[in-house]
């Protein structure tokens, strides 16, 4: 494929760009027209992705039929949709999103906190949206983790007009998940120093290793181990935080319950199973309620049988 | 970003159309008992007023595209009638990208060579308002070209222009 046609592919900058230029200039009133169609058009157009949060779906609500799981499957690329669209907004210098904060006390006590701190959250709302805020409620320098767009000139569009030098830029930091640049080494720095790592525990992309972990009597899913391994090796205390959009240009951020390491095993394996239970609970709990904005777009379970090679479990 | 407020003090949003002001009471979002503070941001808008905005733009715009697109669809044999009607969404979500994108090529772009470059919302409001005159001038066609349907298509979009500018001159408190 010619570089030039490979732009206009779904991971190509072509979109963002033209989104960029949407929110800039579209009137208001033909935006909520203009974004649920396009998400038709995207949701058309992707199967592959399509067909991941239907399966995914499939996992969290067994007795629905095909035409739900279309609805449901269509409500998550919306929301997905006006995510990027608020944060093409907010990227373009409108400040147009109301924050609501759930939990404040225990981001109080995270912001105190003497060391390091991790803070586990899933694919919901975004975190390009929720940095200043999170630098302003922490008032410590939080690192962050993410997969690199998979085009150079989408993840060249997504770090250009950054601007360098003020207080979000210094506060907060973003580590590429690229092949080979020993992110485990740097992000147990991050830590050491006494840092706050938040990372992204609910989707496997690339060559990042799986955990299994039981979720019903069908299906197991497919959770990330590097952040349990990381967790368990700083015994530091993890924080579950997440993002969610909760109505028109509106967010929250919820702090949930902390992980309790006096309840864990003392051995480093049996403390990184702990959290890996606690973890799937805590995840299961919210992708249950906000399952609309969860957005995993690859497979996230896997049927027990396929894994087992023999029937699903009764 | 304003200052952070306990969420209870949060204050209703405002809307941009005089006609949400008087149909739509000022308040405050429902809160959920978990939330306990609020940032509200420097420019909002109404959640009621994005939905029913939402809802009747598209709504209307498909109704009147589709009368346009449509139109002539007596004398078409069954064949062509089924492929009008199956490109019918496809004519829509062209129609309104193409609206927006050739109101920013024609006068955005030509705006942004000039001393106007810097003046982003006198820019906006011009493309609100272009983007206006195109859906009028699709009104006026549909009334005089669209039957019956297209008749009240285009009476419910020129009622709603007008009583639009006839909110702004009332008082909130007249309708409520």
């Amino acid at each position: 494929m010619p570089p030039w046609l490979r732009r206009f592919n779904i991971y190509g900058d072509f979109w963002r760009r033209y989104l960029a230029l949407g929110v800039r200039y579209c009137p208001w009133f033909l935006e909520p027209v203009i974004i649920p169609a396009f998400t038709a058009f995207f949701y058309l157009l992707c199967a592959g992705q399509r067909r991941a949060v239907q399966g995914n779906l499939r996992a969290l609500f067994p007795q629905d039929n095909l035409w739900s799981i279309h609805r449901r499957a269509y409500a998550v690329f919306l929301n997905f949709a006006w995510v990027l669209t608020d944060s093409a907004h907010q990227r373009s210098g409108d400040d147009v999103i109301d924050w609501e904060v759930a939990g404040q006390e225990r981001l109080s006590q995270l912001g105190q906190l003497p060391g390091a701190a991790m803070i586990f959250t899933a694919h919901m709302g975004s975190y390009d949206l929720a940095a200043p805020l999170f630098v302003e409620k922490l008032q410590r320098r939080l690192h962050t983790v993410r997969a690199p767009e998979r085009m150079a000139e989408t993840q060249e569009f997504a770090t250009q007009d950054q601007p360098a030098g003020n207080r979000i830029d210094d506060q907060f930091v973003v580590h590429y998940n690229t092949p080979g640049s020993m992110l485990a080494v740097e992000l147990t720095k991050v830590l050491q120093a006494g840092e706050v790592l938040a990372v992204q525990g609910d989707r496997v992309m690339f060559d990042v290793s799986p955990m299994p972990v039981p979720f019903s009597q069908d299906y197991d899913w497919r959770l990330p181990k590097g952040p349990c391994v990381l967790a368990a090796v700083a015994r530091c205390p993890i924080y579950p935080i997440f993002v969610m959009r909760v109505g028109w240009r509106r967010y929250r951020i919820e702090a949930r319950p902390e992980f309790r390491w006096e309840d864990a095993s003392p051995n480093r394996r049996d403390a990184q199973r702990d959290v890996e239970v606690w973890w799937s609970r805590c995840l299961r709990d919210v992708i249950e309620t906000h399952w609309d904005q969860w957005f995993v777009f690859e497979p996230a379970f896997e049927k027990r049988a396929l894994r087992d090679g023999g029937p699903p479990a009764k | 970003m304003k200052p952070e407020i306990p969420i209870h003090e949060e204050s209703p949003a405002p809307t941009r159309l005089a006609l949400s002001r008087l149909f739509f009471p000022q308040k405050t979002p429902p809160h959920t008992s978990e939330a306990e503070s609020f940032l509200p941001a420097e420019s909002r808008q109404d959640a009621r007023e994005a939905r029913w905005v939402a809802r009747f733009m598209s709504v209307w715009t498909f109704a009147a595209i589709g009368v346009w697109w449509l139109h002539g669809a007596r004398q078409m044999p069954v064949w062509q009638l089924l492929l009008h009607l199956i490109a019918w969404p496809v004519v829509w979500f062209l129609f309104v990208q193409g609206t927006v994108m050739a109101c920013i090529t024609l006068i955005v772009v030509p705006l942004l060579r000039t001393s106007l470059a810097e003046e982003q919302e006198k820019i906006k409001s011009l493309m609100q308002v272009a983007c206006v005159v195109v859906l009028c001038l699709l009104a006026t066609w549909i009334m005089t070209n669209g039957g019956w349907i297209g008749k009240g298509l285009g009476l419910a979009w020129w009622a709603l222009i007008g009583a639009e500018f006839l909110a702004g001159f009332a008082r909130p408190s007249t309708l409520q």
